[in-house]
């Protein structure tokens, strides 16, 4: 079935792609493809690159390889049967996609939340957060050649997905949001276990910095690697760690505040050495910073239902069009939904941070050691299913 | 809204719009020659670029442009308009250069063409796929004057229209007297099934 | 100036064995399916779930299989863990050739087995089911399967290849 497509490969030019980037080969650079099956990537993503010997020249991500439809889906679904689809997006960080796609299309119908919902969505969404960056950590140091953060990573991520289980019944692809709350409410398992949790997160912390954040090998392989100023941040749209790192306070939870984050006592940490040893940092003092919002979240949990009673689960928004933002551990979610009035959406627009955030990498990795280019692809902190969605 | 920097942009209609609502504090629809120096103005007066959309309207192909700034929480949308049968505007990409992958997507989805970009190839697409996929058939699209100028009060709480139907007592004595006309007719027909059955019973 | 010679259709096939005895290829296979080597092909979310199986809660390596190979040349089982599109199918395909024989694939998750919850009227851009490219030996539904699902599916295969399954029953998943 796919012998036509592999006829189309010119085994010296290469594919399209290739074609496009670099006209023919040539006696001092090396065409070289990274990826899309590379256990660096992250996913499938393809990275040609034109080498100078060890050093980048120039490269380029070819993108499309995990692209799943989402958006021409969101089209051709009814409100609530798109939820899952949010789960598969950003698989690491699922809450905050579900909760993007639940607070755009809860503005436009005028769905209100109780109190008891918002913070449980709080209290699952920090939870994720903490999950998400336990495994870029893992990845990222595997990726830099050391194998056992990792298995620590996932250690402290099974104890936060047995707990996610109790409320949300899943795993890894949540959908445990819904249009007026959340599906079920949180039983006093989640909530002793979450406090245990964060007893022992609290303590893991100090082994992991030790361990790992001051390694020297690890500091040679960080600092002053894939520096990103102010103004490629504007140009490029990048947002997240990936801007915090460069000196940027700028978190949607406090710069666009939704639900109840405003009553909530946190720091938005920042680096100013605009590296990827400032990003690292700003994700790992981002895990600490989830830990206390986690805490007063429990001590603060009021009463009442977990969805609204009076949420229409046939949802038929009047016409119009919204754009609903979160912070995911990526960076900031968009969901843009316009309505027709009719029970689908009349378009869907996931404005997904690693998107912006990978665009910069061609002009980033200009110049670069291939071993460095590895380093900045970790430091973004890319999921590609987001990416193509 | 408008901020200071698109003070005296040519021929910009603003969209009259509740911002609760959309979360869009300036809301601008602009001819497609006008997006190009609104881009820059907006670069110049510390914008980033959050992210370009298409949309497929019975009007033609919009291309929406979000910018937004990192102090403070001010999204600035810009709309422009392409016919469907020559969708071009001229690109952006040369300002901010995430744009180069926000154009490229919306080419692959609608077939909008952005002239300038320096290299408007597939990008989420297989380089042999011609279909547009999100460009809706004909008798689809809507118009965009219902889904973005209009844009009403947000609607009552959600059970208003439950309340709407209890208030109105025709409509519920109609609903009710066909709801058990079907269960009548559901019965019956059971009825008659078992009697067969009764009936072709062997004795 | 670029020719089609330098590639050549892929040989899927074994030698024969240069002992070809039954008790000798009993023991053969016994070795081999204790120590199937997983490429890691991790496409989307199950991807995350693989990766747990080789972590040490689940610690697929109590079970021969700890050695995943980014690799195609240096692996056994690939393990297809995700969705596949239109546009990674002939890197599917190329991959699996590049496996030297024998060699096994498992469909881990729905997208892999039929295209999953992307496998919707007017879908365009994924191919509905990896066997549709390369044959399957052992189909792993869910989305995405527990990392004990992956266990049990690399089970089902070690039965294939030996005949037998090794493993005990997990308590109350008793298959009648």
């Amino acid at each position: 079935m796919n012998q036509t497509a592999t006829n189309d490969v010119d085994v010296l030019a290469g594919d399209y792609y290739t074609r496009h980037f670099a006209a023919g080969p040539n006696d001092d650079t090396l065409i070289l493809n990274m990826g899309p099956q590379h256990p660096s990537t992250h996913g499938v993503l393809r990275i040609v690159l034109e080498m100078d010997g060890e050093y980048i020249l120039r490269a380029e991500p070819v993108l499309g390889y995990i692209h799943r439809m989402q958006e021409k889906m969101g089209e051709n679904r009814a409100y609530l049967q798109y939820f899952p689809n949010m789960g598969r997006v950003d698989y690491l960080h699922a809450l905050a996609w579900n909760w993007a796609y639940a607070g755009a299309v809860e503005r436009l119908a005028g769905i209100e939340v109780p109190p008891r919902a918002e913070y449980l969505r709080v209290i699952s969404c920090e939870m994720n957060r903490i999950c998400s960056h336990l495994l870029w950590w893992g990845a990222y140091i595997l990726d830099l050649g050391a194998f056992t953060p990792i298995l620590y990573a996932f250690v402290d991520r099974e104890e936060i997905m047995d707990l996610l289980q109790i409320i949300t019944g899943s795993r890894l692809t949540y959908c445990y949001f819904t249009f007026g709350g959340v599906t079920a409410d949180a039983t006093p398992a989640f909530i002793d276990g979450t406090r245990a949790f964060i007893k022992s997160m609290r303590s893991r912390l100090p082994m992991f910095k030790g361990l790992v954040t001051d390694n020297l090998i690890l500091r040679k392989r960080c600092e002053e690697i894939g520096v990103i100023d102010l103004d490629m941040a504007r140009r490029y749209g990048a947002t997240g760690p990936v801007l915090r790192g460069s000196g940027v306070a700028c978190d949607t939870r406090r710069h666009e505040p939704y639900s109840c984050y405003n009553e909530f006592d946190f720091a938005i940490p920042t680096a100013s050495t605009c590296d990827a040893m400032g990003r690292y940092l700003v994700r790992m003092d981002e895990i600490s910073e989830s830990l206390k919002i986690l805490e007063q979240a429990l001590d603060m949990l009021p009463d009442g239902p977990f969805v609204n009673p009076k949420a229409p689960r046939k949802v038929k928004p009047a016409a119009g069009e919204t754009y609903f933002s979160v912070e995911s551990a990526r960076g900031k979610v968009g969901v843009y939904v316009q309505s027709d009035g009719s029970t689908t959406p009349y378009r869907v627009k996931l404005r997904a941070p690693c998107f912006s955030n990978l665009s910069l990498f061609a002009e980033l990795s200009a110049g670069t050691l291939l071993a460095d280019a590895v380093s900045i692809l970790g430091s973004l902190d890319l999921v590609i299913p987001e990416i193509d969605r | 809204m408008i901020p200071a920097c698109l003070a005296g942009l040519a021929h910009a209609r603003t969209v009259d719009s509740a911002t609760a609502r959309t979360g869009f504090t300036t809301n601008l629809a602009l001819e497609p020659a006008a997006v190009h120096d609104a881009a820059a103005a907006l670069y110049k007066a510390g914008y980033f670029l959050e992210c370009i959309s298409g949309a497929d309207f019975a009007e033609g192909f919009e291309v929406l442009y979000t910018f937004d700034r990192f102090e403070k929480p001010e999204r600035v949308a810009l709309r422009t308009l392409a016919p469907h049968d020559a969708p071009v505007v001229p690109t952006i990409a040369d300002i901010f250069h995430g744009a180069l992958w926000h154009e490229r997507e919306c080419f692959d989805f609608y077939g909008v063409r952005f002239e300038g970009h320096p290299s408007l190839l597939p990008l989420l697409l297989p380089d042999d796929m011609e279909l547009r996929p999100l460009v809706k058939a004909p008798e689809a699209r809507k118009s965009r004057e219902a889904i973005v100028f209009q844009t009403p009060a947000p609607p009552a709480a959600a059970d208003s229209a439950g309340e709407k139907a209890a208030a109105d007592p025709e409509a519920k004595a109609k609903a009710k007297a066909a709801a058990l006309a079907k269960a009548k007719a559901k019965a019956a027909k059971t009825a008659s099934e078992t009697a067969q059955a009764a009936g072709g019973d062997p004795a | 100036m670029a020719t089609q010679d330098i590639l050549r259709p892929a040989v899927t096939t074994l030698e024969p064995a240069l002992v070809n005895l039954a008790p000798v290829q009993k023991v053969v296979d016994l070795c081999r399916a204790m120590s199937l080597w997983p490429m890691t092909f991790g496409l989307a979310c199950c991807a995350i779930e693989m990766m747990a199986v080789g972590m040490a809660r689940f610690d697929i390596a109590r079970f021969g299989a700890e050695a995943f190979r980014p690799s195609p040349r240096q692996s056994d089982l690939m393990i297809v863990a995700g969705t596949v599109s239109k546009k990674m199918a002939p890197a599917v395909v190329r991959l699996y050739e590049q496996m030297p024989a024998p060699k096994y694939v498992m469909a881990f998750g729905n997208c892999a087995i039929s295209g999953g919850p992307f496998n919707f009227e007017g879908q365009y851009g994924i191919i509905e089911g990896v066997d549709q490219l390369i044959p399957v030996d052992v189909f792993v539904p869910g989305c995405p399967p527990r990392p004990e699902g992956l266990l049990e599916g690399l089970f089902m295969l070690q039965e294939k290849l030996t005949g037998r399954r090794w493993w005990p029953q997990p308590v109350g998943g008793e298959v009648a």
